[in-house]
């Protein structure tokens, strides 16, 4: 099916990771534009090698100044953002009673806070083009909780809120706002889960196995194609195997 | 910049958001209650005239001045408009009936009292800060 991306101008962040540098090679795939945020010079040269039509804009997404110049030089360039994908995010592992301070606030400010200040800003040129498409990758864990990452999983729970909140604000300025749920995925990012509970995931969801990040991909480009998704808003999709059942 | 020249074009604004006819709009009417903008409206209307005058514009500016002029005294006290504030608020607000600034008034509400007039006044301010700056 054709998911008529081509031409649409595509800001991912964290396409240097797993799940994102899937869905940026996707984007690319169906004819899109792919632009990606990136504070890792290194990673986004490796995610470039593979991939040279990618554009990179160097961005520390919790400082606000940075995040408009940004958007303005991408609107310079560009003329207008039809797609924004949110997939930047971090974990650390660590019981909650003995977890640093700096660590929780961390993790707010990469899961959450940072989704919410590139959001504000890319909400003006999304509203004076009358049209725009935003997919938040959350995660199961805002659903199901998880031992050791209590606070990455309220700030996925926050990010599902904020979906669907943001979603009721901006409908009708046709402007959509989704979300999906990744369960087990292998990257690098659930190597340690997985060496940890491989066999209790593989149990526990229905189909018996880790996700991979084109089965993720798959799910927000569906969401972000008019084609596919236009009457969709405000929805979070678990992509999880059925580890939710 | 002169008022008039702003009035055209928050009126072509308010038509092009909410299809209220610019030739109907006139400087002294309420943006929520007579013109009937929500919020939401406002959002676009807001970064209509930002793209415009490539100024960013916020609707708190009245009352950030109304801060500023009260210094240690409080503008507000669990929302609810001193005053103090209310006495401020209505010098920089002359394009409201004074009346409406009755005691009990809170932040929200205050916005409810926005007139197109304010909201020129804000576009006006935002315009002539940007031009102290250069």
């Amino acid at each position: 099916m054709d998911l008529k991306l081509q031409d649409k101008i595509v800001l991912i962040t964290g396409a240097t990771g797993g799940i994102g540098r899937q869905i940026a090679e996707d984007f690319e795939k169906e004819g899109a534009k792919v632009l990606v945020v990136y504070r890792n010079l290194q990673k986004f040269e490796k995610l470039t090698e593979a991939n040279p039509t990618i554009t990179g804009y160097h961005c520390d997404l919790l400082k606000t100044d940075d995040i408009k110049k940004m958007i303005k030089l991408i609107v310079e360039d560009h003329k207008r953002i039809d797609i924004l994908v949110n997939c930047a995010g971090a974990v650390v592992e660590a019981p909650f009673a003995i977890v640093d301070e700096d660590q929780i606030e961390k993790m707010l400010d990469i899961n959450l806070k940072s989704v919410m200040y590139l959001t504000k800003a890319i909400l003006k040129p999304m509203v004076l083009q009358k049209e725009g498409s935003i997919v938040n990758v959350s995660s199961i864990t805002a659903q199901k909780g998880g031992r050791g990452i209590v606070a990455y999983a309220s700030a996925k729970a926050g990010l599902d809120a904020f979906t669907r909140s943001l979603a009721i604000e901006m409908g009708r300025k046709n402007i959509r706002i989704n979300g999906v749920r990744p369960g087990a995925i292998s990257t690098d990012m659930s190597k340690t889960l997985k060496e940890r509970a491989e066999n209790y995931i593989a149990e526990a969801t229905i189909l018996g196995r880790f996700g991979n990040p084109k089965e993720v991909s798959k799910g927000v480009l569906f969401l972000a194609s008019n084609e596919t998704a236009s009457f969709i808003t405000g929805t979070t999709l678990n992509i999880d195997g059925g580890f939710m059942l | 910049m002169q008022l008039e020249e702003v009035l055209e074009n928050v009126k072509t604004v308010i038509d092009n958001s909410i299809g209220f006819p610019a030739k109907d709009i006139e400087l002294e009417q309420t943006l929520f209650d007579e013109l009937g903008i929500d919020s939401i409206d406002l959002v676009d209307i807001l970064f209509e005239l930002e793209h415009l005058y490539g100024i960013e514009l916020k609707i708190s500016d009245i009352e950030s001045q109304a801060r500023e002029r009260l210094g240690d005294q409080p503008y507000e006290i669990d929302g609810v408009i001193t005053p103090e504030g209310l006495k401020v608020i209505s010098e920089f607000m002359t394009e409201v009936n004074p009346e409406k600034f009755v005691e009990g008034l809170t932040v929200h509400q205050l916005v409810q009292l926005f007139t197109v007039h304010s909201l020129c006044k804000i576009v006006l301010y935002r315009i002539d800060e940007e031009a102290n700056k250069t």
